[in-house]
Protein backbone atom coordinates (compact mmCIF):
# COMPACT_ATOMS: atom_id res chain seq x y z
CA UNK A 1 0.00 0.00 0.00
CA UNK A 2 1.37 3.28 -1.52
CA UNK A 3 0.47 6.47 0.06
CA UNK A 4 1.59 9.90 -1.72
CA UNK A 5 1.20 13.71 -0.66
CA UNK A 6 0.31 14.97 2.96
CA UNK A 7 -1.16 13.06 5.41
CA UNK A 8 -2.86 15.21 7.95
CA UNK A 9 -6.02 15.31 9.82
CA UNK A 10 -7.87 15.78 6.17
CA UNK A 11 -6.73 13.08 5.09
CA UNK A 12 -5.85 10.46 8.10
CA UNK A 13 -9.14 8.59 8.64
CA UNK A 14 -9.01 7.59 4.55
CA UNK A 15 -5.62 5.92 5.70
CA UNK A 16 -6.90 4.35 8.48
CA UNK A 17 -9.93 3.23 7.06
CA UNK A 18 -7.90 1.08 4.33
CA UNK A 19 -5.38 0.06 6.82
CA UNK A 20 -8.09 -1.62 9.29
CA UNK A 21 -9.77 -3.11 6.32
CA UNK A 22 -6.39 -5.17 4.64
CA UNK A 23 -5.10 -5.84 7.93
CA UNK A 24 -7.84 -7.14 9.25
CA UNK A 25 -8.41 -9.62 6.05
CA UNK A 26 -5.20 -10.87 7.42
CA UNK A 27 -2.89 -9.84 4.82
CA UNK A 28 0.41 -8.95 5.17
CA UNK A 29 1.31 -5.32 4.41
CA UNK A 30 3.91 -3.04 3.03
CA UNK A 31 3.71 0.63 4.00
CA UNK A 32 4.86 2.99 1.05
CA UNK A 33 5.27 6.04 2.38
CA UNK A 34 8.05 7.21 -0.24
CA UNK A 35 6.06 10.22 -1.83
CA UNK A 36 4.66 11.12 1.21
CA UNK A 37 5.34 14.83 1.83
CA UNK A 38 3.72 15.65 5.27
CA UNK A 39 2.50 13.43 8.31
CA UNK A 40 1.19 15.49 11.16
CA UNK A 41 0.46 13.78 14.27
CA UNK A 42 -3.42 12.75 13.59
CA UNK A 43 -1.38 10.96 10.36
CA UNK A 44 0.80 9.24 12.64
CA UNK A 45 -1.86 8.05 15.05
CA UNK A 46 -3.34 6.35 12.33
CA UNK A 47 0.08 4.78 11.34
CA UNK A 48 0.21 3.73 14.94
CA UNK A 49 -2.76 2.28 15.73
CA UNK A 50 -2.39 -0.20 12.62
CA UNK A 51 0.79 -1.27 14.21
CA UNK A 52 -0.65 -2.01 17.79
CA UNK A 53 -3.58 -3.73 15.90
CA UNK A 54 -1.12 -6.29 14.41
CA UNK A 55 -0.22 -7.56 17.95
CA UNK A 56 2.86 -5.89 17.49
CA UNK A 57 4.00 -8.79 15.46
CA UNK A 58 6.55 -7.56 12.83
CA UNK A 59 5.85 -9.53 9.83
CA UNK A 60 2.22 -8.23 9.20
CA UNK A 61 3.13 -4.61 8.87
CA UNK A 62 6.36 -3.33 7.46
CA UNK A 63 7.16 0.05 6.53
CA UNK A 64 9.32 0.68 3.23
CA UNK A 65 12.96 2.30 4.36
CA UNK A 66 12.78 5.28 2.26
CA UNK A 67 11.60 8.67 3.42
CA UNK A 68 10.57 11.58 2.94
CA UNK A 69 12.48 14.46 5.35
CA UNK A 70 9.86 15.58 7.64
CA UNK A 71 7.46 12.30 7.83
CA UNK A 72 11.19 10.19 8.58
CA UNK A 73 11.81 13.15 11.48
CA UNK A 74 8.75 12.81 13.22
CA UNK A 75 8.63 9.67 13.21
CA UNK A 76 11.91 8.82 14.80
CA UNK A 77 11.53 11.65 17.02
CA UNK A 78 8.30 9.98 18.23
CA UNK A 79 9.78 6.29 18.26
CA UNK A 80 7.35 4.68 15.86
CA UNK A 81 9.93 4.00 13.12
CA UNK A 82 12.12 2.12 15.59
CA UNK A 83 9.26 -0.14 16.32
CA UNK A 84 8.52 -1.01 12.53
CA UNK A 85 10.33 -3.42 10.44
CA UNK A 86 11.88 -1.30 7.64
CA UNK A 87 11.71 -3.01 4.48
CA UNK A 88 15.38 -1.67 2.09
CA UNK A 89 13.43 -2.62 -1.13
CA UNK A 90 9.76 -3.04 -2.34
CA UNK A 91 9.25 -6.03 -4.61
CA UNK A 92 7.71 -4.83 -7.97
CA UNK A 93 3.97 -5.31 -7.97
CA UNK A 94 3.02 -8.37 -9.59
CA UNK A 95 1.51 -7.76 -13.20
CA UNK A 96 -1.88 -7.61 -13.40
CA UNK B 1 -58.22 51.96 14.81
CA UNK B 2 -60.03 48.48 13.44
CA UNK B 3 -63.96 48.19 15.25
CA UNK B 4 -63.56 44.27 15.30
CA UNK B 5 -67.09 43.92 16.18
CA UNK B 6 -68.16 44.94 13.14
CA UNK B 7 -66.07 42.40 10.22
CA UNK B 8 -67.56 40.03 8.19
CA UNK B 9 -66.45 36.16 8.59
CA UNK B 10 -64.12 37.06 5.39
CA UNK B 11 -62.41 39.79 6.97
CA UNK B 12 -62.07 37.29 10.02
CA UNK B 13 -60.37 35.11 7.59
CA UNK B 14 -58.38 37.32 6.50
CA UNK B 15 -56.96 38.90 9.85
CA UNK B 16 -56.46 35.10 11.33
CA UNK B 17 -54.29 35.23 8.07
CA UNK B 18 -52.23 38.16 8.90
CA UNK B 19 -51.78 37.25 12.65
CA UNK B 20 -50.27 33.62 11.08
CA UNK B 21 -47.94 35.05 8.32
CA UNK B 22 -46.60 37.88 10.35
CA UNK B 23 -46.36 36.07 13.68
CA UNK B 24 -44.81 33.21 11.44
CA UNK B 25 -41.49 36.48 10.18
CA UNK B 26 -41.20 37.22 13.57
CA UNK B 27 -40.62 33.46 15.18
CA UNK B 28 -38.24 33.09 12.70
CA UNK B 29 -35.87 36.04 13.61
CA UNK B 30 -32.67 35.08 15.56
CA UNK B 31 -33.79 37.40 18.59
CA UNK B 32 -33.56 36.35 22.43
CA UNK B 33 -37.16 34.47 22.90
CA UNK B 34 -37.95 37.32 25.55
CA UNK B 35 -38.03 39.85 22.24
CA UNK B 36 -39.88 37.18 20.56
CA UNK B 37 -42.37 36.40 22.64
CA UNK B 38 -43.20 40.47 22.86
CA UNK B 39 -42.90 40.39 19.54
CA UNK B 40 -45.62 38.03 19.29
CA UNK B 41 -47.95 39.80 21.84
CA UNK B 42 -47.77 42.85 19.79
CA UNK B 43 -49.04 41.18 16.72
CA UNK B 44 -52.27 39.47 18.52
CA UNK B 45 -52.63 43.03 19.89
CA UNK B 46 -54.81 44.53 18.87
CA UNK B 47 -55.42 42.26 15.68
CA UNK B 48 -56.98 39.39 17.65
CA UNK B 49 -57.57 40.94 21.50
CA UNK B 50 -57.02 43.85 23.56
CA UNK B 51 -54.28 42.26 25.77
CA UNK B 52 -51.69 40.04 25.67
CA UNK B 53 -49.31 38.40 28.39
CA UNK B 54 -46.90 35.26 27.62
CA UNK B 55 -45.84 33.37 30.79
CA UNK B 56 -43.41 30.49 30.94
CA UNK B 57 -42.76 28.10 33.17
CA UNK B 58 -39.46 28.58 35.03
CA UNK B 59 -36.85 26.11 36.76
CA UNK B 60 -39.35 25.86 39.77
CA UNK B 61 -42.44 25.06 38.14
CA UNK B 62 -44.05 28.88 38.38
CA UNK B 63 -45.35 30.60 35.93
CA UNK B 64 -43.19 33.77 35.35
CA UNK B 65 -44.63 36.55 33.25
CA UNK B 66 -42.51 36.81 30.10
CA UNK B 67 -43.97 39.60 27.98
CA UNK B 68 -47.52 41.48 28.23
CA UNK B 69 -49.35 44.21 26.21
CA UNK B 70 -52.45 46.41 25.99
CA UNK B 71 -53.51 47.93 22.96
CA UNK B 72 -54.69 51.27 24.64
CA UNK B 73 -52.13 53.35 25.46
CA UNK B 74 -53.73 54.62 28.39
CA UNK B 75 -53.15 51.10 29.67
CA UNK B 76 -50.49 50.12 28.81
CA UNK B 77 -49.09 51.01 31.98
CA UNK B 78 -51.76 48.35 33.27
CA UNK B 79 -50.17 45.67 31.24
CA UNK B 80 -46.58 46.12 32.53
CA UNK B 81 -47.76 45.77 36.22
CA UNK B 82 -49.05 42.68 35.27
CA UNK B 83 -46.19 42.15 32.94
CA UNK B 84 -43.88 42.29 36.26
CA UNK B 85 -45.62 40.08 38.50
CA UNK B 86 -43.44 38.18 40.24
CA UNK B 87 -43.22 33.77 39.27
CA UNK B 88 -46.05 32.70 41.23
CA UNK B 89 -47.32 28.85 41.58
CA UNK B 90 -50.91 28.41 40.39
CA UNK B 91 -53.29 27.44 43.51
CA UNK B 92 -55.19 24.19 42.98
CA UNK B 93 -58.14 25.63 41.54
CA UNK B 94 -56.79 27.85 39.52
CA UNK B 95 -58.48 27.54 36.29
CA UNK B 96 -54.83 27.83 34.04
CA UNK B 97 -53.94 24.50 36.00
CA UNK B 98 -56.10 22.81 33.67
CA UNK B 99 -54.33 24.20 30.19
CA UNK B 100 -51.05 24.13 32.15
CA UNK B 101 -51.42 20.05 33.11
CA UNK B 102 -54.09 18.89 30.55
CA UNK B 103 -53.07 21.35 27.65
CA UNK B 104 -56.42 22.32 26.92
CA UNK B 105 -57.18 25.75 25.96
CA UNK B 106 -59.74 27.52 27.40
CA UNK B 107 -62.07 30.31 26.43
CA UNK B 108 -64.50 32.39 28.63
CA UNK B 109 -66.40 33.93 26.30
CA UNK B 110 -68.06 36.59 28.87
CA UNK B 111 -66.24 36.56 32.26
CA UNK B 112 -67.65 37.12 35.59
CA UNK B 113 -66.72 38.38 38.51
CA UNK B 114 -66.08 34.94 40.26
CA UNK B 115 -64.12 33.89 37.39
CA UNK B 116 -62.21 36.39 37.63
CA UNK B 117 -61.34 35.98 41.32
CA UNK B 118 -60.86 32.29 40.82
CA UNK B 119 -58.31 33.50 38.22
CA UNK B 120 -56.28 35.61 39.94
CA UNK B 121 -52.81 34.48 41.54
CA UNK B 122 -53.07 36.71 44.82
CA UNK B 123 -54.57 40.07 46.06
CA UNK B 124 -52.48 42.77 43.23
CA UNK B 125 -53.05 40.36 40.48
CA UNK B 126 -56.71 40.24 41.41
CA UNK B 127 -56.84 44.06 41.80
CA UNK B 128 -55.23 44.34 37.99
CA UNK B 129 -57.34 42.25 36.72
CA UNK B 130 -60.38 44.17 37.99
CA UNK B 131 -58.35 46.72 36.51
CA UNK B 132 -58.27 45.41 32.71
CA UNK B 133 -61.67 44.06 33.43
CA UNK B 134 -62.13 41.74 30.66
CA UNK B 135 -65.09 40.43 28.27
CA UNK B 136 -63.85 38.05 26.53
CA UNK B 137 -60.75 35.89 27.94
CA UNK B 138 -58.68 32.58 26.45
CA UNK B 139 -55.64 31.07 27.82
CA UNK B 140 -53.74 28.53 25.53
CA UNK B 141 -50.90 26.27 26.28
CA UNK B 142 -47.23 27.17 24.55
CA UNK B 143 -46.62 23.36 23.65
CA UNK B 144 -43.36 21.59 22.47
CA UNK B 145 -44.40 18.05 21.97
CA UNK B 146 -46.19 16.75 24.39
CA UNK B 147 -44.47 19.30 27.13
CA UNK B 148 -46.81 22.19 28.31
CA UNK B 149 -43.99 25.10 28.60
CA UNK B 150 -46.05 28.23 29.25
CA UNK B 151 -49.17 29.93 28.62
CA UNK B 152 -50.67 32.87 26.50
CA UNK B 153 -53.50 34.58 27.51
CA UNK B 154 -55.73 36.80 25.20
CA UNK B 155 -58.31 39.28 26.40
CA UNK B 156 -60.62 41.82 24.78
CA UNK B 157 -61.99 44.68 26.63
CA UNK B 158 -65.51 45.41 27.77
CA UNK B 159 -66.57 47.68 24.99
CA UNK B 160 -65.09 45.54 22.51
CA UNK B 161 -66.28 42.10 20.57
CA UNK B 162 -66.20 38.53 22.63
CA UNK B 163 -63.76 36.21 21.60
CA UNK B 164 -65.14 32.83 20.29
CA UNK B 165 -63.91 29.03 19.31
CA UNK B 166 -61.85 30.20 15.69
CA UNK B 167 -60.49 33.19 17.70
CA UNK B 168 -59.07 29.95 19.98
CA UNK B 169 -58.26 28.16 17.36
CA UNK B 170 -55.79 30.54 16.14
CA UNK B 171 -54.78 31.49 19.73
CA UNK B 172 -53.61 27.81 20.04
CA UNK B 173 -51.61 27.81 16.89
CA UNK B 174 -50.10 31.24 17.98
CA UNK B 175 -49.15 29.58 21.36
CA UNK B 176 -48.01 26.24 19.50
CA UNK B 177 -45.35 28.28 16.81
CA UNK B 178 -44.44 30.78 19.60
CA UNK B 179 -43.28 27.46 22.09
CA UNK B 180 -40.93 26.03 19.42
CA UNK B 181 -39.42 29.16 18.92
CA UNK B 182 -38.91 29.71 22.66
CA UNK B 183 -37.64 26.10 22.85
CA UNK B 184 -34.99 26.71 20.42
CA UNK B 185 -33.53 29.70 21.50
CA UNK B 186 -33.43 28.26 24.88
CA UNK B 187 -31.48 25.27 23.18
CA UNK B 188 -29.16 27.79 21.27
CA UNK B 189 -28.53 29.19 24.63
CA UNK B 190 -27.58 26.24 26.51
CA UNK B 191 -25.44 25.14 23.69
CA UNK B 192 -23.76 28.14 23.67
CA UNK B 193 -23.50 28.20 27.76
CA UNK B 194 -21.81 24.34 27.32
CA UNK B 195 -19.49 25.84 24.81
CA UNK B 196 -18.53 28.85 26.95
CA UNK B 197 -18.12 26.34 30.26
CA UNK B 198 -16.39 23.29 27.77
CA UNK B 199 -13.68 26.61 26.60
CA UNK B 200 -12.90 27.77 29.44
CA UNK B 201 -11.97 24.59 31.28
CA UNK B 202 -10.07 23.52 28.14
CA UNK B 203 -7.94 26.30 27.83
CA UNK B 204 -4.96 27.32 29.59
CA UNK B 205 -5.09 28.92 32.81
CA UNK B 206 -3.60 31.88 32.83
CA UNK B 207 0.24 31.83 33.48
CA UNK B 208 1.18 31.63 36.92
CA UNK B 209 4.24 34.46 38.37
CA UNK B 210 7.12 32.11 38.30
CA UNK B 211 10.12 32.70 41.21
CA UNK B 212 13.14 33.63 39.05
CA UNK B 213 11.64 33.05 35.74
CA UNK B 214 10.05 35.51 32.82
CA UNK B 215 7.53 33.51 31.04
CA UNK B 216 5.06 34.05 28.32
CA UNK B 217 2.79 32.03 26.09
CA UNK B 218 1.69 32.02 22.83
CA UNK B 219 -1.45 29.68 22.72
CA UNK B 220 -3.56 29.84 19.51
CA UNK B 221 -6.56 26.89 19.29
CA UNK B 222 -8.02 26.18 15.73
CA UNK B 223 -11.53 27.33 15.31
CA UNK B 224 -14.00 24.66 15.44
CA UNK B 225 -17.34 24.40 14.80
CA UNK B 226 -20.28 25.49 17.43
CA UNK B 227 -18.48 28.32 18.55
CA UNK B 228 -15.63 26.45 20.53
CA UNK B 229 -12.06 27.32 19.62
CA UNK B 230 -10.24 24.77 21.61
CA UNK B 231 -7.44 22.47 20.15
CA UNK B 232 -4.91 19.75 20.55
CA UNK B 233 -2.09 21.44 21.74
CA UNK B 234 -1.63 22.53 25.57
CA UNK B 235 0.93 23.40 28.29
CA UNK B 236 0.76 23.87 31.93
CA UNK B 237 2.55 25.25 34.96
CA UNK B 238 1.99 24.10 38.06
CA UNK B 239 4.39 23.72 41.65
CA UNK B 240 5.12 20.63 43.88
CA UNK B 241 6.64 21.82 47.07
CA UNK B 242 8.12 24.81 45.92
CA UNK B 243 9.47 23.23 42.56
CA UNK B 244 7.84 24.58 39.76
CA UNK B 245 7.20 21.85 36.39
CA UNK B 246 6.35 22.91 32.66
CA UNK B 247 4.69 20.51 30.35
CA UNK B 248 3.59 21.63 26.83
CA UNK B 249 2.28 19.21 24.38
CA UNK B 250 0.24 17.91 21.47
CA UNK B 251 -2.70 15.29 21.41
CA UNK B 252 -3.22 13.89 18.29
CA UNK B 253 -6.17 14.88 16.45
CA UNK B 254 -8.39 18.13 16.57
CA UNK B 255 -11.28 20.31 18.05
CA UNK B 256 -13.07 19.29 20.94
CA UNK B 257 -12.13 15.39 21.59
CA UNK B 258 -8.71 16.06 21.23
CA UNK B 259 -9.35 19.28 23.66
CA UNK B 260 -10.86 16.84 26.03
CA UNK B 261 -7.63 14.71 26.27
CA UNK B 262 -5.55 17.83 26.91
CA UNK B 263 -7.63 18.49 29.95
CA UNK B 264 -6.54 14.98 31.47
CA UNK B 265 -2.82 15.84 30.11
CA UNK B 266 -2.94 19.08 32.15
CA UNK B 267 -4.64 17.90 35.66
CA UNK B 268 -2.97 14.29 34.91
CA UNK B 269 0.47 15.81 35.13
CA UNK B 270 -0.67 17.79 38.11
CA UNK B 271 -1.21 15.03 39.85
CA UNK B 272 1.12 12.74 38.54
CA UNK B 273 3.74 15.24 39.94
CA UNK B 274 2.55 14.73 44.10
CA UNK B 275 3.69 10.82 44.00
CA UNK B 276 6.87 11.48 41.90
CA UNK B 277 7.68 14.93 41.70
CA UNK B 278 9.95 14.13 38.12
CA UNK B 279 9.73 14.62 34.50
CA UNK B 280 10.09 10.87 33.58
CA UNK B 281 7.53 9.91 36.14
CA UNK B 282 4.73 12.56 35.15
CA UNK B 283 5.06 11.77 31.41
CA UNK B 284 5.41 7.97 32.24
CA UNK B 285 1.79 8.13 34.46
CA UNK B 286 0.56 10.48 31.64
CA UNK B 287 1.63 7.83 28.80
CA UNK B 288 -0.25 5.06 31.03
CA UNK B 289 -3.54 7.11 31.54
CA UNK B 290 -3.14 7.73 27.51
CA UNK B 291 -3.17 4.07 27.04
CA UNK B 292 -6.67 3.44 28.63
CA UNK B 293 -8.18 6.04 26.73
CA UNK B 294 -10.57 5.11 24.20
CA UNK B 295 -10.13 5.61 20.49
CA UNK B 296 -5.88 4.89 20.70
CA UNK B 297 -5.74 8.76 22.02
CA UNK B 298 -1.51 9.73 21.57
CA UNK B 299 0.05 12.61 22.27
CA UNK B 300 3.73 14.10 22.61
CA UNK B 301 5.19 16.25 25.15
CA UNK B 302 7.79 17.63 27.02
CA UNK B 303 7.75 18.25 30.53
CA UNK B 304 10.80 19.49 32.64
CA UNK B 305 11.08 21.28 36.52
CA UNK B 306 12.94 24.38 36.86
CA UNK B 307 15.58 25.22 38.92
CA UNK B 308 17.88 28.69 39.38
CA UNK B 309 20.51 28.24 36.72
CA UNK B 310 18.92 24.94 34.80
CA UNK B 311 15.81 23.31 34.15
CA UNK B 312 15.59 18.91 33.90
CA UNK B 313 13.67 17.99 31.20
CA UNK B 314 12.39 14.62 29.43
CA UNK B 315 10.83 14.40 26.12
CA UNK B 316 8.01 11.88 24.74
CA UNK B 317 8.47 12.11 21.23
CA UNK B 318 8.09 16.13 21.16
CA UNK B 319 10.37 18.27 19.10
CA UNK B 320 13.25 19.79 21.03
CA UNK B 321 13.04 22.91 23.23
CA UNK B 322 14.98 25.61 21.50
CA UNK B 323 17.57 27.58 23.74
CA UNK B 324 19.36 30.53 22.67
CA UNK B 325 21.89 32.47 23.95
CA UNK B 326 22.69 36.81 23.11
CA UNK B 327 25.93 35.28 21.10
CA UNK B 328 23.86 33.48 18.84
CA UNK B 329 24.46 30.03 20.18
CA UNK B 330 21.53 27.91 19.40
CA UNK B 331 20.98 24.49 21.17
CA UNK B 332 17.97 21.68 21.24
CA UNK B 333 16.93 19.63 24.07
CA UNK B 334 16.31 16.80 24.93
CA UNK B 335 16.48 14.03 22.81
CA UNK B 336 13.02 12.37 22.69
CA UNK B 337 11.46 9.24 23.97
CA UNK B 338 8.69 7.54 22.41
CA UNK B 339 5.18 9.81 22.17
CA UNK B 340 2.80 9.06 24.64
CA UNK B 341 -0.25 6.49 24.58
CA UNK B 342 1.33 4.46 21.74
CA UNK B 343 3.65 1.68 23.02
CA UNK B 344 3.67 0.13 26.38
CA UNK B 345 6.65 0.56 28.79
CA UNK B 346 8.45 2.94 26.95
CA UNK B 347 11.93 3.65 28.48
CA UNK B 348 12.56 7.28 29.36
CA UNK B 349 15.28 9.38 30.33
CA UNK B 350 16.07 13.02 31.69
CA UNK B 351 18.34 15.18 30.84
CA UNK B 352 19.68 18.29 32.81
CA UNK B 353 20.37 21.27 30.82
CA UNK B 354 22.08 24.31 32.23
CA UNK B 355 20.02 27.53 31.43
CA UNK B 356 22.33 30.81 31.29
CA UNK B 357 21.44 34.34 32.79
CA UNK B 358 20.38 35.66 29.77
CA UNK B 359 19.39 32.46 27.69
CA UNK B 360 15.79 31.84 26.41
CA UNK B 361 14.12 28.84 26.04
CA UNK B 362 11.53 27.83 23.90
CA UNK B 363 8.97 25.13 24.15
CA UNK B 364 6.65 24.98 20.82
CA UNK B 365 4.03 22.19 18.97
CA UNK B 366 4.39 21.34 15.90
CA UNK B 367 2.00 23.22 14.97
CA UNK B 368 4.51 26.25 14.31
CA UNK B 369 6.97 24.55 12.41
CA UNK B 370 4.50 22.74 10.03
CA UNK B 371 2.21 26.46 9.75
CA UNK B 372 1.75 26.00 5.86
CA UNK B 373 2.80 29.03 3.97
CA UNK B 374 1.61 29.54 -0.21
CA UNK B 375 4.98 27.16 -1.16
CA UNK B 376 6.07 25.62 1.86
CA UNK B 377 5.89 25.23 5.68
CA UNK B 378 7.00 27.37 8.39
CA UNK B 379 10.15 24.97 9.10
CA UNK B 380 12.59 25.08 12.21
CA UNK B 381 15.36 26.91 10.28
CA UNK B 382 12.87 30.03 10.30
CA UNK B 383 11.90 29.56 13.65
CA UNK B 384 15.72 29.40 14.66
CA UNK B 385 16.75 32.63 12.53
CA UNK B 386 13.59 34.48 14.30
CA UNK B 387 14.50 32.91 18.02
CA UNK B 388 18.23 34.37 17.49
CA UNK B 389 16.82 37.78 16.07
CA UNK B 390 14.27 38.08 18.91
CA UNK B 391 16.95 36.95 22.02
CA UNK B 392 17.25 40.55 23.34
CA UNK B 393 13.89 41.12 23.36
CA UNK B 394 11.24 40.13 26.66
CA UNK B 395 9.53 36.50 26.55
CA UNK B 396 6.40 38.19 25.46
CA UNK B 397 7.83 40.45 22.91
CA UNK B 398 9.54 37.31 21.20
CA UNK B 399 6.15 35.46 21.09
CA UNK B 400 3.95 38.44 19.67
CA UNK B 401 6.85 38.35 17.17
CA UNK B 402 6.57 35.06 16.10
CA UNK B 403 2.69 35.17 16.10
CA UNK B 404 2.52 38.56 14.13
CA UNK B 405 5.10 36.19 11.57
CA UNK B 406 3.34 32.69 11.57
CA UNK B 407 -0.39 35.10 10.81
CA UNK B 408 1.59 36.60 7.83
CA UNK B 409 3.35 33.58 6.52
CA UNK B 410 0.35 31.47 6.61
CA UNK B 411 -1.65 30.65 4.02
CA UNK B 412 -4.65 29.43 5.16
CA UNK B 413 -5.54 31.59 8.63
CA UNK B 414 -7.18 28.71 11.60
CA UNK B 415 -4.81 26.49 10.53
CA UNK B 416 -2.90 24.25 12.97
CA UNK B 417 -3.38 24.71 16.60
CA UNK B 418 0.08 26.49 18.09
CA UNK B 419 1.08 26.53 21.64
CA UNK B 420 4.48 28.35 22.72
CA UNK B 421 6.23 28.97 25.93
CA UNK B 422 9.18 30.93 26.46
CA UNK B 423 11.23 31.39 29.42
CA UNK B 424 14.38 33.30 30.61
CA UNK B 425 15.88 33.32 34.55
CA UNK B 426 14.82 36.11 35.56
CA UNK B 427 18.17 38.51 36.61
CA UNK B 428 18.15 40.14 39.76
Amino acid sequence: MAARGELDLSSADQLRDLLMRELSGGKRLLLDLSALEFMDSTGLAVIVNAINSTGRSSSVLELYAELRSQPQRLMELTGVLQSLTLVESVPPLPAA
Amino acid sequence: MTAIEDVTAVKTAEIHTRVLAESGRLLASSLTYQQTLLNVACIAVPLLADFCSVDLLNDLGQLERVAATHHDPDRRALAEQLGSLPPAALGPDHPALRTLHGGTAALYETVSEAELAAAARDEQHLRLMRELAPRSLLIVPMRVSARTIGLMTLATDKSRRRLRRDDLELAEQLGRRAAVAVETSRLHAKLAAVAETLQRALLPAPLPALPGWEVAALYRPTETELRIDVGGDFYELFEHEGTWFVILGDVAGKGVTAASVTALMRHGARVASRTEPSPTAILARLDEALAQQPGGAMATAICMCLHEDHVVMSSAGHPAAVIVAQDGCLREAPHADPLLGAFKDSRRHEEKVPIGPHEMLVLYTDGVIDTAGPQERFGVERLHRLLLKMVSSSPQAMLERLDAELAAFSAQPGGDDVAVLALRPRVS
